[in-house]
């Protein structure tokens, strides 16, 4: 089955995607951002979340975790990298490990 | 530990035997599982790891790119250029099995359109544009990876949780529980033997007084 692919966040940090085909979610409320996730996970199998509107909703977010589908994956927007992806990352290693192993 | 709450007979005491060694066999397994899947994720999140790095730092690269191409048009015509994007992608997603717990793969599709990115005209645009969207459409590649192991890594670390906790019941609940009742079960076993003896004895001396 096809999926699309989806990302979601503010006008200048989705640009490159929408460049290349992808499909654009454009939010910047928290409102507006529900509404996109609950959209595009309908339809999308991979959703590029960018950091800023992945922070104003992170449990929504977390209710996808253990779903196979869709795969919802923060990246830095224009604004640059707030390490959140990292933070997430050690986030999953301390639920599976019981402490961040990874750190040094 | 509290014993469950049975009455301590023989039908009892086999039922919960019975019970404690599916409890103990269920606990090797899961525990072999949990190291399995923990071997799996390690290597996974190692992966996640560079990959995000690699990815973060070209991705900032490319915004970067774009905005630099923006500077140097009207925004008007920047979101003229790439208001109908020539192509449209889709994921193919298949689904693998990684020791028990189903993770899905990604390849995309172009489903319309023609391969080229490209999706504008020279006139109103840059060179800087053309730049900016071919390195992007080379990133498709690392940003579908990177999707793939990232949600690989967070379905397994949710996986593990749950085998962990399982284990952990099994091991620090379930089990002693089960041993314990036993104990009482044959306890009180014991007990009733020697008392139905004692009583047999004191019959007997009853019956010998008489005589």
């Amino acid at each position: 089955m096809a999926y699309s692919i989806a990302v979601m966040g503010d006008k200048e940090s989705t640009l490159s995607f929408k460049a290349i085909g992808v499909k654009v979610y454009e939010c910047s409320t928290r409102a507006g951002a529900l509404k996109a996730l609950r959209a595009a996970a309908e339809e999308a199998a991979i959703i590029y979340v960018t950091e800023d509107i992945f922070r104003l909703i992170p449990e929504e977010i977390r209710t996808y975790d253990d779903k196979p589908l869709p795969a919802i994956i923060p990246f830095p927007g224009i604004k640059g990298s707030t390490g959140l992806g990292m933070e997430l990352l050690n986030k999953s290693v301390e639920t599976a490990v019981g402490s961040n192993i990874l750190q040094n | 530990m509290a014993r469950l709450n049975v009455s301590p007979t023989r039908m009892e005491l086999g039922r919960l035997k019975k019970r404690l060694n599916v409890a103990r066999n269920g606990h090797k397994l899961l525990k072999d599982k949990r190291d399995e899947l923990m071997k799996q994720f390690m290597v996974l999140v190692r992966k996640n790891k560079e990959l995000r790095v690699e990815a973060e730092a070209k991705l900032g690269e490319t915004q970067k790119d774009f905005l630099i191409a923006g500077a140097m048009l009207s925004d008007e015509s920047l979101s003229a250029a790439l208001m109908m994007p020539s192509r449209n992608i889709e994921a193919d997603v298949s689904f693998k099995n990684l020791t028990g717990v189903t993770v899905p793969e990604f390849d995309y599709k172009i489903s319309s359109g023609t391969g080229d990115p490209l999706c504008y005209g020279f006139n109103d645009t840059n060179a800087s544009l053309d730049k900016a969207v071919a390195s992007m459409d080379s990133m498709l590649e690392l940003l579908l990876e990177l999707a793939r192991i990232e949600k690989a890594a967070r379905l397994l670390s949710c996986e593990i949780e749950k085998t962990r906790r399982r284990v952990n019941a099994l091991e620090y609940v379930m089990i002693p529980q089960l041993e314990e009742t036993i104990k009482y079960i044959n306890m009180k076993m014991e007990e009733n033997e020697r008392s139905t003896k004692i009583r047999l004895m004191k019959v007997k001396d009853m019956v010998l007084e008489k005589k």
